[in-house]
């Protein structure tokens, strides 16, 4: 616990997984190394079939790795006992895409169970189980069974099972891709205050930009088993740098392809987004048309990014370049070739 | 000398006594079984090729053996056991032999039915193997493992008339005695009725437990 901005919560090292199957060895998890900060919510983004959700499951180990090292909280996973292993996964709790409430038990009786488990009296669980319901506006629901709610309702109590334990570290595996819009932010606005008011670190899983954008201060993009890249979710999202990250980002935003010499996606960002960026190239360089433009507005900032149609038109399109550079601005052709200053 | 009320009547007692002795007795022997066939599953929480192999093998002998034929084999360890190889109590011992690997099966499949991802989530929780057991599938599989019980206490019963053959008694002995033996076909009819009305009994109780037991029903 030396300095608490860089102490590393989670940090994986060479974390490989090859599951053995009928038809020969699939590898899901290829060299991963990352490192995840106190207070961060880190969000993990890739394709499905990418080894996002095993990604997460090494680190609770309840996917164990096939190689490589998985530290959590100061404690090496592949070190412990059983039972160490199960005292540590009280800080380190989980919620699920489906939820994974226990259907025959009720609201509080969910929400109870890892207190029963760690040892709690029944009357003290109870009594901490309707504060953490409370928390996730369900107090009044505590009665119900599981098969009596809405889905973001069973996610709420699955959110406050987790935090039963006050947990340290909280996994988040696809938590809200079975749930509308509405009930997603609902989900996310719990998933914020609790990172803010509670410190509690958080790892999304998720397949869906919109998650990424409105609750990660950090992201990494997957594929294939492995970190394509990583960064502050305003940076990749803006700027990715490899053609895996480039195709889920700019999929993601629907945005039109670069598929011509003649198209630039311009990012304005910082203080130039106040200014008239477009507008002034217009006036000096000449006519350009805006084909898409939108404005990302993340945790940790916002940004904007054009994409322009220039006219076919080499000594125009070589002025349009000079200004954009000299105006410092971050720009991108076809093919992924990137200007920057 | 009774008359034949009596007899029918005690018959009845009979039939109820070796049917849910036999099956408490099966359950006892065929539950843990099941978790063993559960847990020791490639797939279950604890694989374990070998322990799997062996009571997949064993449980599929005994539930290959025909009744009547494991009921005189097992002769020796009911007269091991009970002290004597006749009688409603000895004829207790071939039943649960019989039963236990029927149930066992039928406990493996119940358990089966949990959904994976509860079980995960008590595991991301710490949960131990055994809270995993008792806290978690044993309660979510409950109206499944109660529907199970009531397929286990009819075909049960129905073993527990042919135990009448060896001298256990019950309604399959005055059945087999007067149908079989005296050609009173009105006799057999009225035993017969009643192992129906038994067997519905116990179905319709059964099903009424599991179904009140089930909290997935809104």
């Amino acid at each position: 616990m030396t300095d608490s901005n860089t102490e590393s919560l989670i940090s994986l090292r060479e974390v490989s997984k090859v599951f053995k199957t009928d038809k020969g060895d699939v590898t899901a998890l290829e060299n991963v190394s990352l490192d995840i900060a106190r207070g961060e919510i880190f969000g993990i983004i890739g394709m499905s079939g990418a080894g996002k959700s095993t990604l997460v499951r090494t680190m609770n180990y309840l996917e164990v790795p096939t190689g490589g090292e998985v530290k959590v909280l100061g404690k090496i996973l592949g070190s412990l006992s059983r039972k160490e292993l199960n005292d540590l996964r009280h800080k380190t709790a989980m919620i699920f895409q489906h939820f994974n409430l226990l259907m025959q038990k009720t609201v509080i009786d969910n929400v109870c169970f890892p207190l029963i488990i760690s040892g709690v009296s029944g009357s003290e669980a109870r009594k901490l189980a309707m504060e953490l319901l409370g928390l996730v506006g369900l107090a009044d629901r505590s009665g119900a069974y599981p098969a009596q709610l809405s889905g973001g309702q069973k996610q709420r109590v699955a959110i406050a099972r987790a935090l039963a334990t006050n947990p340290e570290i909280l996994l988040c595996d696809e938590a809200t891709s079975a749930l509308d819009p509405q009930s997603t932010s609902a989900v996310l606005d719990i998933l914020r205050e609790i990172n803010k008011t509670m410190g509690i670190t958080i790892v999304v899983i998720t397949h869906q930009m919109s998650v990424v954008k409105e609750i990660c201060t950090r992201v990494a993009i997957m594929d294939h088993g492995r970190i394509m890249e990583t960064g502050p979710v305003l940076e990749v999202f803006m700027k990715p740098c490899t053609s895996v990250g480039r195709h889920i980002i700019f999929d993601g935003f629907s945005l039109p392809p670069l598929d011509t010499d003649w198209r630039i996606r311009v990012v304005i960002e910082g203080d130039r987004a106040l200014k008239p960026a477009i507008a002034s190239l217009i006036q000096e360089v000449g006519p350009v048309s805006i084909l898409y433009a939108d404005v990302q507005n993340t945790v940790v900032g916002s940004a904007g990014q054009v994409i322009l149609e220039l006219p076919e038109d080499e000594d125009l399109r070589k002025a349009v370049f000079g200004y954009l550079r000299a105006q410092g601005h971050y720009f991108e052709v076809k093919g992924g070739h990137v200007y920057s200053d | 000398m009774y008359t034949l009320t009596d007899q029918i009547l005690r018959g009845i007692w009979e039939t109820v006594y070796m049917t849910l002795g036999a099956t408490f007795f099966g359950y006892v022997l065929g539950m843990p079984l099941g978790f063993v066939l559960t847990m020791c599953h490639k797939k279950g929480l604890r694989p374990h090729p070998v322990i799997y192999r062996i009571v997949d093998i064993v449980t599929n002998i005994g539930r290959s053996l025909p009744f009547v034929i494991l009921m005189v084999l097992v002769i020796p360890v009911t007269v091991f056991i009970m002290g004597k190889s006749y009688g409603s109590t000895a004829a207790i011992v071939p039943l649960v032999l019989s039963a236990a690997p029927f149930i066992a099966r039928l406990v493996e499949s119940s358990l089966n039915e949990v959904d994976r991802g509860v079980i995960e989530a008590a595991e991301s929780m710490g949960a131990s193997l055994w809270q995993i057991m008792y806290r978690v599938m044993l309660v979510e599989s409950r109206t499944s493992l109660i529907t199970g019980a009531t397929i286990a206490l009819s075909t049960i019963l129905g073993y527990s008339a042919m135990a009448g053959a060896i001298g256990g008694g019950g309604l399959g002995a005055i059945a087999i005695q007067y149908g079989y033996q005296r050609y009173d076909v009105k006799i057999m009819w009225i035993c017969v009725i009643l192992l129906i009305v038994l067997v519905q009994i116990f179905q319709v109780v059964g099903m009424y437990i599991a179904r009140k037991l089930d909290r997935r029903i809104v």
